[in-house]
């Protein structure tokens, strides 16, 4: 009895891994969630999560939904990852609403010490891979927090009236991708703490950057790993898949 | 998987968030189309086609058996009407993948 509870204690806590399925796409009100668009005979969400499922330090995976995709979410984790563990957490109105709900699941589990860090991954990037997602919960276990991102040479700043301020490329701006991880316990209360104060953010990195001390470091992004945006991005993650193996 | 979906998504041509309506043979994505502006984008899939139908006749028998362990009750009871529904089905992949390219 007290081996098998020392064991229990001495086991190395393990990631959890978040895809936020929530408000993607849904702006207009018809047709369905882009995430639940099939692309390479999966549906767009289930990419992501299997990329998850494929990373041995991720221990739990949750998925964020809106209540209204609920039937699909069934038939997506019955049809297509019938053999990946899936929580599956319902609400959210923005992106940082999901985020928090998500994060309130997981809350007891990082304060007994199971979860230990937590990665955050839009379902509209179906090509992450599980090197990138190793690589960002490595570099978070690390440093304390990382965001994917691929350096931004192409961009310049305009001022107000259409001037170019900037011609010359910013050397520190990147792209910034997801899944962006951090160490769990400072995230949920700079979430807990933002919910507080109604702070909505763009991204994770933007709440934690607000409510938290914790380091963040860039890892370098993958280009594959990109945001189904316009109708032509599925055809070219259709062909990256097709030539991938289907695999990511 | 259903042939046709409709999603929001951001037109390249009129550039606004829109309905588009997607249609898929199988694995593939052939027809694009914004249903504000109509901007259409047609893909010539015919001989990818070929070779990803072979590829899901290869593998359906797996496939069916995978659902017949999980759901033994539901997979039987929806097969006669699955089965009989799937000939009228590859036709409408064959006229997609055909048709889209006299359009």
């Amino acid at each position: 009895m007290i081996q098998r509870v020392r064991r229990r204690t001495a086991r190395a806590p393990y990631a959890a891994g978040v895809v936020l399925a929530g408000g993607s796409g849904a702006r207009m009100g018809a047709g369905m969630n882009k995430v639940y668009l099939p692309l390479a005979g999966r549906r767009l969400v289930s990419w992501s999560l299997a990329a998850f499922g494929r990373v041995p330090e991720i221990g739990v995976l949750v998925l964020v939904a809106r209540p209204e995709d609920s039937k699909l979410v069934d038939w997506v984790l019955d049809r297509e990852l019938p053999d990946t563990p899936v929580e599956v957490v319902y609400g959210g109105d923005t992106r940082m609403d999901s985020e928090l709900q998500a994060l309130r699941r997981l809350a007891s589990r990082v304060h007994d010490g199971t979860v230990d860090a937590i990665l955050l991954h839009d379902a509209a990037r179906p090509l992450v891979s599980p090197a990138l997602i190793a690589g960002v919960l490595h570099a978070a276990r690390e440093h304390g927090g990382a965001i994917p991102g691929l350096p931004a040479d192409d961009i310049v700043t305009v001022a107000g009236d259409g001037h170019v301020v900037s011609g010359a490329p910013l050397d520190a701006a990147i792209r910034a991708q997801t899944p962006q991880g951090f160490l769990a316990a400072p995230l949920i209360d700079a979430y807990e703490q933002a919910a507080r104060e109604e702070f909505v953010g763009t991204d994770t990195a933007s709440c934690m950057e607000r409510y938290s001390r914790v380091p963040v470091r860039w890892v370098h992004g993958d280009q594959h790993n990109f945001k189904i945006t316009y109708p032509h991005d599925l055809t070219i993650a259709e062909q990256f898949l097709e030539s991938s193996e289907y695999r990511t | 998987m259903s042939a046709v979906e409709n999603a929001v998504l951001l037109c390249q041509s009129c550039g606004e968030e829109t309905d588009h309506r997607l249609a898929y043979a199988g694995r593939l994505l052939v027809v694009t189309e914004c249903r504000h502006c109509g901007h259409t984008i047609v893909r010539d899939v015919r001989a990818r086609y070929l070779a990803d139908l072979k590829q899901r006749v290869a593998t359906k028998p797996v496939r069916m058996l995978r659902r017949f362990v999980r759901h033994p009750v539901g997979f039987t009871s929806s097969l006669p009407r699955t089965t009989m529904r799937k000939p009228s089905e590859l036709l409408d992949e064959v006229r997609l993948v055909w048709g889209s390219r006299r359009a």
